[in-house]
């Protein structure tokens, strides 16, 4: 046992849920067993970390429908996907769509708790790059409009010239803006800055 | 030769002629002329005949051509008078010529008549009374119609035709004598014997001896015998010269006569006797006492103790005797060269007087044969003149007139006899022989004579005439008219009631009672005018009138018409019955009866010869004699009553015409009375007849009927070769008659067939009888014939005969066709047989053949549906899958939690049981669903169970649970309690089930929002029907077409056996399988399956 955590288990069945439940809570997991898609929906709490052993039929909202609503809502829980029948098409589509794993039912203990351990370091390492991205989104949150034209215009490799040409401003202005950017953004040196606004993604 | 110095303009005519029952008047000079005919001929034509013996005068009366012929007495007969018949004709008849004398009625037959020739040589009688004649033309059987003839042509064949001689024997054999070819003895028509006859001889007379043995006289002069095988030649004495006639005696003797007297030959043949005569003998005759009478010249000759007595004949013929015919020992017939007279003599004289000739006869008749057969006809042979009959009249006539001299009122006179009131004018008396005693010329009035209609003697012996528009009375000699100024109309008749009254009838309804001092006591008035009066012993009166019968008494009349009977015509005469009934005759209308105040008819229809009746008057013997048109009929009263009672269909009446002396009825006036004799006196047309019914001649000779010949093929023969008929005939024809020679044209006959007929056919007059196409079989033929008197055969004239079968008629021919057909039958059953088993084998083949194509294809069937159900299944394989990972993934998933609570330190048992035990349910679980697949997907026979279709669709709907909810489709079911069961295969309809509602989940896989499937379960009479239905998109147009045949399919991948294959299920189920648009959208599937009750 290397990693526990919470797991979110929907599932129709009702003697499987509470199999499951037994099984994992054996293994030191945490379950939180729903018995559709929309009674998890309801009491889904991103901010929660865990992941979620899901049932890809179900009747009502399906597992895949129940996985794109969830990424609609912008949640990167990481899914598991149980199945009686998993076919090929189904499996890819679930894959595309994000997900840990699809598991064939029945499933063996060892796998199972594979693919949980590894949706939860997944999770895990989501939860922690989603806790330093939201540091510099503050940051950059804190940066004046022009500053953070000269932050895109830096990132994108530009010289000081080069920016305060683009800019209309002056090579000086320029340099007093890297300064306020490079302290605002904890960035030591451009190469830094470089690599923040890789993270932060295009503005 | 009369010669006819008139004659002109008049043909002599070969025809045939009526019979007439006139006679002329004499006159000593002229008297065959004519002049007297009693007719009122204004302008006679007269022409004398070829053949001399027939003077033919005709005149154009009343409208019509009338003929009269002339009978022309013979020479010798004018010396004593002629009566010169006028015969009256009122057209042709056919029958032969009829001549009429006084007292006989003549018939002359001539080879115009079919006689052969006309010299009738011999005349014989058999016993049933065939008669024969001998003639020059060959021999000829003779029934009174028609001569059968044998001659050279004929069978049997005669060796000769020139026949001299006739004779019979005891035995009833008939001995004919040929001029020069030898005797023939012929028995029932058939030749037996021919005996030839000495050489160089001619037979002129033939005679059978008592014992047996053949004579002839020969033309040499000889008389031979036949003796054994020889003739012997009688002549061994000297000849006393040339013989002429044979007569035998007793004891096989022989009388011949001779040109000198009589001979008489012992039975060897020798002379034994001569009585010599004066005169030639050519005549011999013996009478019924069996005396020799002999024709000696002109006289006569009676051998009686061995002397010849002779006769002389007053007045003597002008010629020898040639024939002669003993009646008895006063009365004979004699035959001369011209003629034919009856002699009669007074007991013990010697002198016969001519009591009548026969003048009717034609001139020269030359008599010479006479016969008198068993009815006392006289037949006479002439020697070329042909055959005569002469029939003694039967009814005497008196004032026998010819012409229209009605006797038009008749009562008995007082001074003896009858008064009769004749041609309206005069009045005559008549004695009872028919002399005219006194004449009586009524007065003139207006120039013209009175006329009398009616007569009556009065109880005071007056004679009351009854005139138009007066009655006379005679009283004594004295003639006056009664001075009734009564303006009568004409009298009708006559009567006087029982105190001493006289009624007075008119042709106009009046009646008046003149009282006996000559005054008028009462008048009626009967409607429609008086024919006739009667009074009634009990004192009333009956007046007969135009469909009318009035009875008067005490004053009263009450009247009978029509609804009580009385026929629609004039009631000519009253008769009072014996038994209080009356008899009407009336004119038209027949014989009616009267009786208890309604009348019966009997007229035409039931055997009455004439409807038009003047008089009827009773006999003593019980019987009626009523005038009529035609003739005078009699008929027994007990016959009419035994009709009137229905006891008989009809009368078997006799009627007296013009053969009997009967002319027609006076022109319907009823005239005629009883005399107080018992005689009946009527009126004719031509006077008055007496007849005395007691002694009334009828003839008593019953007829014999016979047979004569059988025809068939157009070939007649002989009854005896006809007892065998050959098959196939189609007409069979019986030719018979009777020797009934008085009248045979109103012989009778009446014949049936044993064996066809039911009952005797009264066939009339004809002789003979056809039948046609007689099935083989046995018949008697019976015949029976009717003389003209009523009498009937004493036995009927039989012939059994067979009429043969064909060759396939004969029993074995039958029977052996029987057998061929059978056997042919059994043969074509046989093969047929053979045919229907072996082709029933080929079927049988066909069927086991297809029997197991059928198998075959069932078992393809049967894995084709299997193969839909495997399809079904992997369809539906990841719902299953998931339905089966489901539990083992909770069994997997228990025991693994086991298995880690286990290896903790203390763990629950409490917990580690919930978890045993539920891994067991969910094993369970598994094994469920895999129990279920694998029963839906196994292959099985067909079997058919009760199922109710709820029952089914609920255990259906787990298999699909999956699919439906991986769907999302909702299912609404809605099915009644009461849906009845159906009977089918549980898997099959299962089937059909999964396939519906897997297509309806796929079939709604694209839709958005809801998704329902509802399924509906319905109930009409001998069906239930299932309905799928989804909202989906549902049937395109050119789907739905051929949504059910195999390999159609919408689905990628799909093979498109699905609904093929439900189809055939549900139609194997005797069901149907239909597919529609849905209503508010996508598809309906209806399952209709027939029912079963439920259980």
């Amino acid at each position: 046992m290397t990693h526990v955590g919470n797991v979110f288990l929907v599932d129709d069945d009702e003697a499987l849920r509470r199999a499951t439940t037994r099984q994992l809570a054996a293994c030191g997991h945490t379950v939180i067993a729903y018995a559709s898609a929309e009674e998890f929906l309801k009491h889904f709490d991103p901010a929660k970390p865990g992941c979620v052993l899901l049932d890809l039929r179900m009747p009502g909202t399906s597992g895949l429908e129940l996985q794109r609503m969830l990424r609609e809502r912008g949640s990167c829980i990481p899914i598991v996907f149980l199945t009686g029948h998993a076919d090929v098409p189904t499996t890819v589509f679930a894959m595309k769509e994000g997900a840990m794993d699809v598991l064939e039912k029945p499933v063996s203990e060892s796998q199972l708790l594979a693919a949980l351990q590894r949706a939860l370091e997944r999770d895990a390492l989501l939860r922690r790059e989603q806790g330093d991205r939201a540091e510099l989104e503050r940051r950059f949150a804190s940066l004046t409009p022009r500053e953070r034209e000269v932050f895109r215009a830096l990132s994108l490799g530009a010289r000081n010239k080069q920016a305060a040409q683009e800019m209309g401003i002056t090579e000086r202005t320029v340099k007093l803006h890297r300064a306020h950017v490079l302290s605002k953004m904890g960035a030591a040196t451009l190469a830094d800055l470089g690599r923040i606004a890789e993270r932060l993604g295009p503005r | 030769m009369p010669t006819a110095d008139f004659a002109e303009g008049l043909t002599h005519r070969t025809g045939r002629w009526n019979r007439g029952t006139g006679r002329g008047a004499r006159d000593p000079d002229h008297g065959w002329l004519g002049q007297r005919t009693h007719v009122r001929v204004d302008d006679p034509l007269v022409v004398q005949t070829p053949i001399g013996a027939r003077v033919w005068a005709g005149t154009a009366a009343r409208g019509r051509f009338r003929r009269y012929a002339l009978g022309v007495g013979c020479l010798p007969c004018r010396a004593v008078g002629l009566w010169c018949s006028v015969i009256a004709l009122t057209g042709v008849a056919g029958s032969q010529e009829h001549l009429a004398g006084a007292g006989f009625d003549v018939t002359v037959w001539s080879i115009a008549e079919g006689l052969p020739q006309g010299s009738v040589n011999g005349i014989v009688q058999t016993d049933g009374g065939e008669l024969w004649l001998a003639t020059f033309g060959g021999l000829s059987s003779f029934d009174g119609v028609r001569f059968r003839n044998l001659d050279l042509d004929s069978s049997p064949r005669l060796p000769s035709q020139r026949l001299t001689a006739l004779a019979l024997d005891r035995a009833g054999d008939l001995w004919i004598a040929t001029q020069t070819d030898g005797l023939i003895r012929l028995r029932a028509g058939r030749v037996i014997d021919a005996l030839p006859v000495p050489r160089q001889t001619e037979v002129l007379s033939l005679a059978i001896d008592d014992r047996g043995r053949p004579w002839i006289q020969a033309s040499a002069g000889g008389i031979y015998c036949r003796e054994g095988d020889a003739w012997t030649d009688a002549m061994r004495a000297a000849s006393p010269g040339r013989y002429s006639g044979l007569c035998p005696g007793p004891e096989g003797t022989m009388w011949a006569a001779s040109e000198r007297g009589l001979v008489r030959f012992d039975s060897a043949g020798t002379l034994v006797q001569h009585l010599e005569t004066s005169s030639a003998v050519f005549c011999l005759a013996q009478d019924a006492a069996g005396r020799l009478w002999a024709g000696v010249g002109k006289g006569l000759g009676l051998v009686a103790n061995g002397e010849l007595k002779s006769f002389t004949i007053d007045p003597p013929p002008i010629s020898t005797v040639s024939a002669l015919l003993p009646v008895d020992e006063n009365h004979l017939w004699v035959g001369t060269a011209a003629g034919l007279c009856q002699l009669a003599r007074e007991p013990g004289q010697s002198v016969f007087r001519v009591e009548s000739r026969v003048d009717q006869l034609p001139s020269d008749f030359g008599v010479r044969w006479l016969l008198r057969d068993r009815e006392s006809n006289v037949w006479a042979g002439s020697q070329d003149k042909g055959l005569a009959r002469l029939r003694p009249h039967w009814v005497r006539g008196f004032s026998i007139d010819r012409g229209a001299r009605p006797a038009s009122a008749l009562t008995a006179a007082a001074e003896g006899g009858t008064w009769m009131a004749r041609d309206c004018t005069l009045l005559e008396r008549f004695d009872d022989r028919g002399a005219n005693l006194e004449r009586l010329d009524l007065p003139l009035e207006a120039g013209k004579p009175l006329c009398a209609f009616a007569l009556l003697l009065d109880s005071r012996k007056r004679l009351w005439i009854g005139s138009q528009g007066c009655v006379l009375r005679r009283e004594g000699t004295r003639l006056e008219r009664l001075g009734l100024d009564l303006a009568l109309g004409r009298v009708t008749d006559l009567a006087e009631d029982a105190v001493g009254g006289i009624w007075i009838a008119t042709a106009d309804g009046t009646l008046r009672q003149f009282g006996p001092e000559d005054t008028l006591q009462a008048t009626f008035l009967i409607e429609g005018g008086i024919d006739s009066l009667s009074p009634a012993p009990d004192g009333s009166l009956w007046v007969g009138g135009a469909g009318r019968l009035v009875r008067l008494q005490g004053g009263q009349l009450s009247s009978f018409g029509s609804d009580h009977g009385i026929p629609q015509a004039n009631v000519r005469d009253i008769l009072h019955d014996e038994d209080g009934g009356l008899w009407l005759a009336t004119y038209g209308g027949g014989l009616a009866r009267f009786q208890g105040g309604t009348a019966a008819t009997i007229t035409r229809a039931q055997g009455l010869p004439n409807a038009s009746l003047t008089r009827v008057l009773s006999d003593a013997q019980g019987r009626l004699w009523i005038m009529s048109n035609a003739g005078l009929i009699v008929v027994p009263r007990v016959e009419l009553l035994a009709v009137l009672a229905g006891r008989r269909t009809g009368v078997d009446a006799v009627l007296l015409g013009p053969e009997a002396g009967v002319s027609e009825a006076n022109h319907g006036a009823p005239a005629g009375f009883k005399a107080p004799d018992g005689a009946l006196v009527f009126g004719t047309v031509h006077g008055g007849l007496r007849i005395d019914p007691a002694e009334f001649p009828f003839n008593r000779v019953r007829p014999v009927p016979r047979i004569e010949t059988v025809a068939w093929d157009e070939s007649p023969r002989p009854p005896d070769a006809a007892r065998r008929v050959p098959p196939q005939i189609r007409r069979l024809r019986f030719d018979y008659t009777t020797f009934a020679l008085s009248v045979p044209a109103q012989v009778r006959f009446r014949h049936r067939l044993l064996g066809f007929d039911a009952r005797w056919i009264d066939i009339g007059q004809v002789r003979s009888a056809e039948y046609s196409t007689l099935p083989p079989g046995e018949y008697t033929f019976e015949v029976e014939a009717r003389n003209e008197h009523g009498l009937w055969s004493a036995e009927p004239a039989r012939l059994a005969f067979t009429v043969l079968p064909a060759w396939w008629q004969v029993l074995w021919v039958q029977g052996l066709l029987f057998a061929v057909l059978l056997g042919g039958l059994l043969l074509l059953h046989n093969r047929r047989v053979a045919a229907v088993r072996r082709r029933g084998e080929l079927l049988l083949s066909a069927v086991e053949g297809r029997r197991s194509a059928e198998s075959r294809e069932w078992q393809l069937r049967e894995q084709l549906l299997h193969i839909g159900r495997v399809t079904t299944a992997g369809e539906l394989a990841s719902s299953l899958a998931h339905e089966v990972n489901q539990p083992l993934a909770a069994i997997v998933a228990n025991a693994s939690a086991a298995r880690r609570k286990l290896s903790q330190p203390a763990p629950d048992p409490e917990e580690l049981r919930e978890i045993l035990g539920d891994i067991a349910a969910q094993g369970e679980r598994a094994s469920e669903v895999i129990r279920r697949l694998r029963e839906f997907i196994r292959k099985h026979e067909t079997v058919r169970e009760e199922l109710s279709i709820a029952q089914l669709l609920r255990a259906t709907l787990p298999l699909l649970r999956r699919e439906l909810e991986q769907h999302g489709v909702q299912v609404e079911l809605q099915l009644p309690e009461d849906l009845p069961c159906v009977s089918a295969d549980r898997i099959q309809l299962q089937q059909v089930l999964v396939n519906l509602i897997h297509n309806a989940c796929e079939s709604l896989s694209g839709v958005r929002g809801d998704r329902r499937l509802h399924i509906q379960g319905r109930t009409s009479p001998g069906m239930v029907a299932l309905q799928v239905r989804d909202n989906g998109p549902g049937l395109s147009p050119e789907v739905a077409g051929r949504l059910f045949q195999p390999y159609v399919t919408t689905k990628p991948g799909g093979m498109g056996l699905g609904l093929a294959i439900c189809r055939t299920i549900v139609e194997n189920h005797g069901g149907r399988l239909s597919a529609a648009p849905a209503p508010e959208g996508g598809a309906v599937f209806t399952i209709e399956l027939p029912t079963r009750p439920n259980p």
